[in-house]
């Protein structure tokens, strides 16, 4: 007989109750939610995982002061953004400033850019070096610009949601929000000129 | 760039981290429609963002989720697969 997954409050009474089960329903549910906030937080896996880690042990220690009329993914959410950012807090985010380009190099590499990235994003995201850059690009960001950017334009939360989780102002979290988006667009502009640069230099040597 | 385009674009900065239709951001665009430099400035941006926000969904990976429950001490048991 194949068992059937808990109604989510009486999931939470059962794990209350001390039932092993429901306990590990709480964690598989949840999982996947927490690890994908954790690694876009962190930019990365080992990080991710001890904030997976430390999550779901702040969950199960503060499982009595959850109220079931409200949504337990919800309050876990907030629990992992919570357990990220500290995390962050204690190796202190670097701050590293971006170069700044010429203004008409700048100009027409975005031109460049655009025309590059001018498929299907889907499609571009099956092309696996592409998305690693795009990775590799994330975790690059001074911990201070990925978590406004993460916050606001992957995980759709608001500026006043960000400002007071990060323990900020609103017009803080904005100019570090731009800086994130300007810092990732150069660094996607810079890969895709690299990569256009290589592929010229092999077709070359072909018909060399 | 233009100096029009440099003032423009200090307030575009500010602007970006609003929403793409406040009343700020409105205004800004009417002088995107005439300013070649800075519709490609937003549009960059507004793709990478795009781009972003299509990664797919990344799964604990098997040995990780072992490492959890260890630590959770909770065992691994089979449970239904649509959690």
């Amino acid at each position: 007989m194949t068992l059937q997954p808990l109604p989510e409050k009486e999931m939470v009474q059962r794990a209350l109750d001390g039932d092993v089960r429901a306990r590990t329903e709480i964690v598989l549910r949840h999982q996947d939610l927490v690890y994908n906030l954790a690694l876009k937080l962190t930019g990365n896996p080992e990080r991710a995982e001890c904030v997976l880690q430390e999550t779901f042990l702040k969950v199960f220690e503060k499982l009595d002061t959850f109220r079931l009329d409200s949504a337990l993914g919800t309050w876990i959410y907030r629990i992992a953004t919570n357990a990220a950012l500290m995390m962050l807090r204690q190796r202190k985010g670097r701050l590293v400033p971006m170069e700044e380009e010429g203004d008409d190099e700048e100009t027409s590499r975005y031109a460049r850019m655009l025309k590059s990235l001018d498929r299907d994003p889907l499609e571009l995201l099956l092309d696996t070096e592409f998305k690693d850059a795009l990775e590799r690009a994330m975790a690059q960001l001074p911990d201070s610009w990925r978590v406004p950017f993460v916050l606001k334009d992957i995980e759709g939360l608001s500026l006043q949601e960000i400002a007071q989780t990060m323990n900020t102002t609103v017009p803080a979290v904005k100019a570090a929000l731009h800086r994130g988006r300007t810092a990732l667009r150069d660094h996607l502009a810079e890969f895709i000129e690299a990569r256009e640069a290589a592929d010229q230099k092999s077709s070359q040597k072909r018909v060399g | 760039m233009q100096d029009k385009c440099r003032a423009f674009m200090e307030r575009l900065c500010t602007a970006l981290g609003e929403d793409l239709n406040s009343p700020v951001c409105t205004e800004l665009k009417e002088h995107l429609e005439s300013c070649p430099d800075c519709t490609l400035q937003l549009d960059s941006v507004r793709r990478t963002v795009e781009i972003y926000r299509s990664i797919p969904c990344a799964h604990v990976p098997g040995e990780m989720q072992k490492r959890l429950l260890a630590r959770l001490n909770l065992p691994l048991m089979d449970l239904p697969e649509d959690l």
